[in-house]
C-alpha cells in the first residue's frame, strides 16, 4: 500500500478506536484511577464514586485503545503489497464516521440535558 | 484548596479564547475542504494549514478545560449546579465526553492531511470532508454548551 494509504486507514482506524473504547467504558463503568479533588489524590474507583473525576483516565484509555487500533492498522498495511481498494477505503473512512456518531448518540442519551 | 482553585477564572479566560479560535478552525476547514466534494479548485496550502491550527486551538482548549475541571467539580457543581441545575451538569458531562473524541478526530484530520491528496483521492477526501464536519458541528456543540454552562453558573 502507498503511505497516502497506510495514513488514511491509520487515521481512521484510530477514530473507530477512540470512538469504541470511550463508550465501552461509558456503557460499563470499569474501575479506573480516578482523581478526588477534595482530598486531591488519585484512586481506583468506579466512575459512580462521590466527588470522583474518572474522566481523565476514561480519556486516556480511549486514545490509548484508538492509538493501538491506528497502530495494528498501519502495520497490516504496510504488510499489504498492492494499494487499498475502494471497499477498503469505504469500510475504514465510513466506519470511523459511523462510530463516532454512535459515541456522540450514546452519550448524549445517557446524559441527555433536556 | 482544590486543584488550581486560585487560576480558576484566568484558566477559564484562557478556555473560552482557545474555544473561539477553535471555533474558527473548524468551521474555516470546512469551508475551504468542501470544495473537494465538487471538484472545485480548493486553496490548498491554507487549508492544509487549518488543520494544524485546529489540532492546536483544541489541544489548548482541551489542557485549559482539563486543568480548570477539579475546580469545577468542586466549588461550581458540587457546591451549587448539581442540586440547582441537573440538566446543566449533564451538558457538560456530554460536552466533555464529545471532546474526548473531538480532539481525536481533530488529530487524525491533521495526519491523515499530512500524507493525502484530496485533489487526487476521491474517496480520500469524501471521508477526509465528512470528518471535518463531524469535527466542526462537534465543536459548534461544545462551545455553545460552554457558553450556557458559564452562563447558567454566573447568572442563574
Amino acid at each position: 500500500m502507498t503511505a497516502s494509504d497506510r495514513a488514511f486507514l491509520a487515521a481512521c482506524a484510530f477514530v473507530v478506536g477512540v470512538a469504541a473504547a470511550h463508550a465501552l467504558l461509558g456503557v460499563y463503568g470499569p474501575t479506573l484511577p480516578c482523581y478526588f479533588p477534595v482530598e486531591r489524590l488519585w484512586r481506583a474507583a468506579a466512575p459512580s464514586a462521590e466527588l470522583s473525576m474518572c474522566w481523565y483516565a476514561a480519556t486516556g484509555a480511549s486514545w490509548l485503545a484508538g492509538l493501538a487500533c491506528g497502530g495494528a492498522a498501519w502495520a497490516f498495511a504496510r504488510l499489504a503489497k498492492r494499494p487499498a481498494d475502494a471497499l477498503t477505503l469505504h469500510a475504514f473512512g465510513w466506519n470511523a464516521l459511523l462510530f463516532s456518531l454512535g459515541m456522540m448518540a450514546l452519550y448524549f442519551v445517557a446524559y441527555r440535558p433536556w | 484548596m482544590v486543584f488550581l482553585e486560585a487560576w480558576a477564572r484566568p484558566l477559564l479566560v484562557l478556555h473560552a479564547l482557545s474555544a473561539m479560535a477553535l471555533l474558527g478552525a473548524a468551521v474555516h476547514l470546512l469551508v475551504y475542504a468542501w470544495p473537494y466534494l465538487a471538484g472545485r479548485p480548493v486553496r490548498a496550502r491554507a487549508e492544509r494549514r487549518f488543520t494544524a491550527i485546529l489540532l492546536a486551538a483544541f489541544a489548548a482548549t482541551f489542557a485549559t478545560g482539563a486543568l480548570a475541571y477539579p475546580n469545577y467539580r468542586v466549588n461550581v457543581r458540587a457546591a451549587f449546579l448539581e442540586a440547582r441545575s441537573p440538566e446543566v451538569t449533564r451538558l457538560f458531562d456530554l460536552k466533555e465526553n464529545w471532546a474526548t473524541l473531538g480532539l481525536a478526530l481533530a488529530g487524525a484530520l491533521f495526519w491523515m492531511r499530512r500524507r493525502i491528496d484530496p485533489r487526487a483521492e476521491p474517496v480520500k477526501a469524501r471521508v477526509y470532508v465528512a470528518l471535518a464536519a463531524l469535527t466542526a458541528a462537534l465543536v459548534l456543540f461544545n462551545v455553545v454548551a460552554g457558553l450556557l454552562i458559564v452562563m447558567h453558573g454566573a447568572a442563574p
